[in-house]
């Protein structure tokens, strides 16, 4: 279950109008805790495989977990998911801007799902218009952050030797308006 | 001039170092130690860290660096941009390297690398530079990153992994030669200073 406090048709309200004023909004506690801890589970026990273009990326991807309480919330604000990847960054991994693979799509939805992690670990991700930063979202577990991403790139940060043993994860889903 | 730079036993085996250079893998390359005239490189030291540092980030890296020292107006560093704008200095590289080569000195700066600093893979292939070169003044190791490591390549021409990292020494003086495959990265500074003089010499 989504935390119930995103639920009600008032908050549902201010969100599209964030979104339709300012092009992202980031919610906290997204994901009631229960859910959230079996989300994390279901991503411990998910095979992950080494993706490296070292002049792009490197980073461990696998099969995003279904989600349909958050699919559902999409619906809300009149997004529909298109697709969904998961992302797990440790010590030495990056994702650079000219990821020629990855097109965003019209809007970006990335559940964080980190544990801990030292802000000086680096792995921010950053979305740019391409002449300037717009927008830095160190990690932060359980949010969820919608940005409308059709005129943006995005990267995120090397992760530094502070990460240690640390994974930095990420569920990137894309989605279009309805 | 050359001579008031340059300890002479370079000066004197530039044969031996450009079949050093030539042949190094995964492409052209040297590391020279004790390269400057003692007291010289002291003196760069000190002017440097009387300037400023400015905070570079971006997705490729993270490091600090002065303006391009062709402003700078530190008599020590003003010395030293005019001697790495020289015909003799472009004279000796050219000498080593085998390639023709514009004299002037191109985007001269000072970079320092402290505790999570980077810079990550990329060819350096920008304008017309054809050699890249960078004065050390600091020493790293194993323990401390900050290695330039340099990368082999695929048939396609795509980066493979890392063949030599080259660690800096105080006084070193390194360079290699820009090309399509010149793929290389600063490794990851762990509690440490890496404290450099780079910069480029353009192709005729």
């Amino acid at each position: 279950m989504v935390n119930e406090h995103y639920a009600s048709d008032e908050v549902i309200g201010q969100i599209k109008q964030t979104l339709d004023t300012q092009g992202t909004v980031q919610l906290q506690q997204f994901l009631e805790v229960d859910i959230y801890n079996q989300l994390l589970q279901t991503i411990k026990e998910t095979t992950l495989t080494q993706s490296i273009n070292l002049l792009s990326y490197k980073y461990k991807t696998g099969p995003a977990p279904y989600l349909p309480e958050v699919e559902q919330f999409l619906q809300y604000l009149g997004l529909k998911v298109e697709s969904s990847t998961l992302k797990v960054f440790t010590w030495k991994d990056y994702m650079l801007l000219h990821d020629n693979n990855e097109q965003l799509g019209e809007w970006e939805i990335m559940l964080d799902c980190t544990g801990e992690w030292l802000e000086m670990a680096g792995g921010e991700v950053t979305y740019t218009d391409g002449k300037g930063q717009t927008g830095t979202l160190p990690a932060l577990k359980n949010s969820l952050t919608i940005t409308k991403t059709d005129s943006l790139q995005r990267f995120v940060h090397y992760c530094n030797h502070h990460a240690k043993e640390k994974q930095r994860i990420l569920l990137f889903i894309t989605a279009s308006s309805n | 001039m050359i001579e008031e730079w340059i300890q002479k036993t370079h000066l004197e085996s530039k044969e031996a170092l450009k079949k050093t250079f030539l042949s190094a893998v995964p492409f052209p390359h040297l590391q020279m130690e004790d390269f400057f005239i003692e007291g010289k490189v002291e003196e760069i030291y000190g002017a440097l860290l009387e300037g400023e540092f400015i905070e570079k980030r971006s997705d490729l890296f993270q490091f600090k660096q002065t303006n391009d020292l062709i402003s700078t107006s530190n008599k020590t560093l003003e010395e030293f941009y005019i001697f790495l704008s020289s015909n003799e200095f472009r004279n000796f590289m050219q000498d080593i390297t085998g390639l023709s080569l514009k004299e002037g000195a191109n985007n001269v700066a000072g970079t320092l690398y402290e505790d999570t600093d980077y810079l990550l893979i990329h060819d350096d292939q920008l304008d017309q530079r054809k050699i890249a070169y960078l004065l050390y003044l600091a020493d790293l190791d194993e323990k401390t990153g900050g290695s330039l490591e340099l990368y082999s390549s695929n048939e396609d021409g795509s980066p493979k992994e890392v063949a030599t990292k080259l660690y800096p020494r105080a006084n070193g003086f390194t360079f290699f030669e820009v090309s399509k495959i010149s793929y290389h990265a600063v490794e990851e500074v762990i509690d440490a200073q890496r404290l450099a003089i780079g910069g480029w010499l353009h192709g005729q």
